[in-house]
């Protein structure tokens, strides 16, 4: 098997399977804990402060939160590469956009990690 | 008295592609193959196809008749009503009428390696098999590779590169069979950015498979093979 070829998808294709279950579990359960059993009459209006003291209430949905947001900024991204992989770019247009993506990945955690330290730390 | 209305092209007199309807007298059995055969020795000795066996073995006969890819040899008018369309096999170039031009779909298959590559040396008896592990490739052998999975792959449409479902179900055919020794190498090559994680599970290939086989689940099987093969350490680098 000598044939000049390039990198292979063994490892994209499995975590973008993996990461996407993780995102089945993570979803429901944020759905769960904020908006399908939430009942206004005994618990008010869903709004930043009742977000905010329900999630103090354990350490866990601190973990929870921060692995959400790298695991939904991979899982799209790393979407998106799979399509893009299919027309093919270039070597050179490949390395330019695999920097664009790991960029555009790192900005979109930090942003997510300030929103979530400014939500645990009790900052508005 | 079915219609044939058949794809008709010649590139040598410069004129452009038509469909040109044929009244084919219908026989009780008959086969498409057998129209096109009524055409050609009846009313137009000019019309171009390929066919050699008229059994569905040698896969020859492979086109796109009335709105999916089948052998012509085993389709039956009766079953394809009055009005029969049939063009060439898509993705390829047409040399003339419903003949195309198949070297892409052979390239391909030739770069899966499509022979048995030994661990050792070969001694001077045959190699033994037992039957449990010859039936774990039965399914791919029978593959005649008439080219209808190819014809039909929106993958391939879009990306020349691409193996295509047939040289990689063949792939699994060579991964999956005891005799050969290179399983990792194959697995590492059908892996790259021409092979098994290209494919969308469109399931195209799996449909119109006149032999009934299953190229879109032996490509799940190679996707699962890779990822095992990855875990482990075994997937040798390419590229
Ligand atoms: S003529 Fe051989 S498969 Fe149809």
């Amino acid at each position: 098997m000598t044939d000049k070829a390039s990198g292979q998808g063994t490892l994209g294709w499995f975590l973008q399977r993996i990461s996407g279950i993780f995102l089945a579990f993570f979803l429901i359960t944020h759905l769960n804990v904020h908006h399908l059993f939430h009942d206004i009459t005994t618990s008010g209006l869903i709004n930043f402060g009742s977000v905010q003291e329900n999630l103090s209430s354990s350490f866990w949905w601190q973990v929870f939160y921060f692995l959400f947001v790298p695991f939904v900024v991979f899982h799209a991204l790393n979407g998106i590469w799979a399509i893009i992989a299919d027309y093919r770019p270039s070597g050179n247009a490949a390395i330019f956009l695999r920097a664009i993506f790991w960029i555009v990945g790192l900005v979109l955690i930090v942003i997510g990690a300030m929103t979530l330290i400014n939500l645990f730390g009790g900052g508005v | 008295m079915p219609i044939f209305s058949v794809f008709r092209y010649n590139p040598e007199d410069g004129s452009d592609a038509f469909f040109q309807e044929f009244e084919v007298p219908e026989k009780k059995g008959m086969a498409v193959l057998e129209g096109l055969y009524y055409i050609l020795e009846n009313l137009d000795a000019t019309l171009a196809f390929r066919s050699s066996c008229r059994q569905g073995v040698c896969g020859s006969c492979a086109m796109h008749i009335n709105g999916q890819y089948r052998l012509a040899c085993e389709t039956q008018v009766a079953k394809m009503g009055n009005f029969v369309r049939i063009r060439p096999l898509a993705h390829m170039t047409v040399i003339r009428d419903l003949v195309v031009d198949m070297e892409p779909f052979f390239r391909q298959y030739e770069a899966i390696k499509p022979y048995l590559i030994p661990a050792e040396e070969p001694g001077d008896r045959e190699y033994i098999q037992s039957q449990k592990d010859r039936r774990r490739i039965d399914h791919y052998v029978d593959c005649i590779l008439c080219g209808a999975c190819y014809g039909s792959c929106p993958v391939v449409a879009t990306d020349e590169k691409y193996l295509g479902p047939h040289a990689l179900m063949k792939g699994l055919r060579f991964v999956d069979d005891s005799r050969d020794g290179a399983a990792y190498e194959r697995l590492a090559y059908l892996s790259t950015d021409n092979g098994i994680f290209r494919c969308h599970t469109i399931f195209n290939c799996q449909q119109v498979c006149p032999k009934d086989l299953d190229p879109t689940g032996a490509i799940g099987k190679l996707k699962m093979k890779s990822v095992w093969a990855k875990l482990r350490g075994k997937l040798p680098k390419t590229g």
